[in-house]
């Protein structure tokens, strides 16, 4: 049965997960992506889980760990201007599920 | 003009239904696909999804539980948990789901009606008319560890 999990197996609905996942983590404001909660959104698939996607039937769900500094629109922006084109026509919804710890005080901002 | 109509409405029908067939059905004869086979692939299909921690009521679970230790027995039984209706060329299926603490349930349910139909339609050829699951309980994470000490004596 294993013979079928594949690259093939990441994609839902016309919306490739992984791809949708490696496009929102590469954006700069983004740290991760993260479930946020227990329950939270993930697609479930054969012997693994991409947490903080999911695909709706009329959108594409993100659920990101925004970093320090940014704002929600900044943000947002840029991860529907990196999601957008492999969503397959879906709306892009983008959750700011939680943030990254505040630099203590003192320090440059942004090292990370 | 209605005449055109009717033969383009019989040339559809003729052609979904041909199509339909063609898998399962042709000239040469009929492939039939037994019940168990199916429920064989859909319940690989559901436990291979992250976040299905088992399949079956408790009925079915206990008695399981009980047959997998008699020596020579083979492992644990696949179909377990999955109830199917199969006709000519589709196939219903019922599901028995434990889940996993943590998982998002309507998330996890969604993708495995996705993997299952997949599965079935890719495997076997039928058209999957419906995947119906019931999550029958929630598997806790320390639950197995605590198993054989019970608290109270």
């Amino acid at each position: 049965m294993t013979t079928i999990v594949g690259q093939r197996d990441a994609v839902v609905d016309g919306v490739d997960v992984d791809a949708v996942a490696a496009a929102a983590r590469a954006c700069p404001d983004v740290v991760g992506l993260t479930a946020g909660w227990t329950g939270g959104r993930a697609t479930y698939l054969p012997g693994r889980r991409v947490e903080g996607v999911a695909v709706d039937a009329d959108a594409v769900v993100v659920q990101v760990r925004a970093r320090w500094g940014t704002t929600a629109q900044e943000l947002a922006d840029e991860v529907r201007a990196a999601v957008a084109p492999l969503a397959a026509g879906r709306r892009v919804d983008v959750v700011i599920a939680d943030l990254e710890e505040p630099p203590p005080a003192g320090t440059a901002v942004r090292t990370a | 003009m209605s005449q055109v109509t009717k033969t383009g409405q019989a040339g559809h029908a003729g052609g979904m239904q041909s199509a339909r067939q063609n898998k399962l059905s042709n000239e040469d004869g009929k492939i039939m696909i037994a019940d168990n086979v199916v429920q064989k692939v859909a319940g690989m299909a559901c436990r291979e999804v992250a976040g299905v921690h088992a399949m079956g009521n408790a009925g079915a679970r206990a008695f399981s539980a009980i047959r997998e230790r008699i020596p020579g027995s083979s492992g644990p039984n696949v179909s377990q948990g999955v109830g199917v209706e199969v006709g000519e060329n589709e196939a219903a299926i019922d599901l028995d789901v434990i889940v996993e603490y943590g998982v998002s349930i309507a998330d996890l349910g969604r993708n495995i009606q996705r993997n299952v139909k997949t599965a079935v339609e890719r495997m076997t050829g039928l058209n999957v008319a419906e995947v119906n699951i019931s999550i029958d309980d929630v598997h806790l994470p320390e639950a197995d560890g605590q198993r054989q000490e019970p608290r109270v004596s």
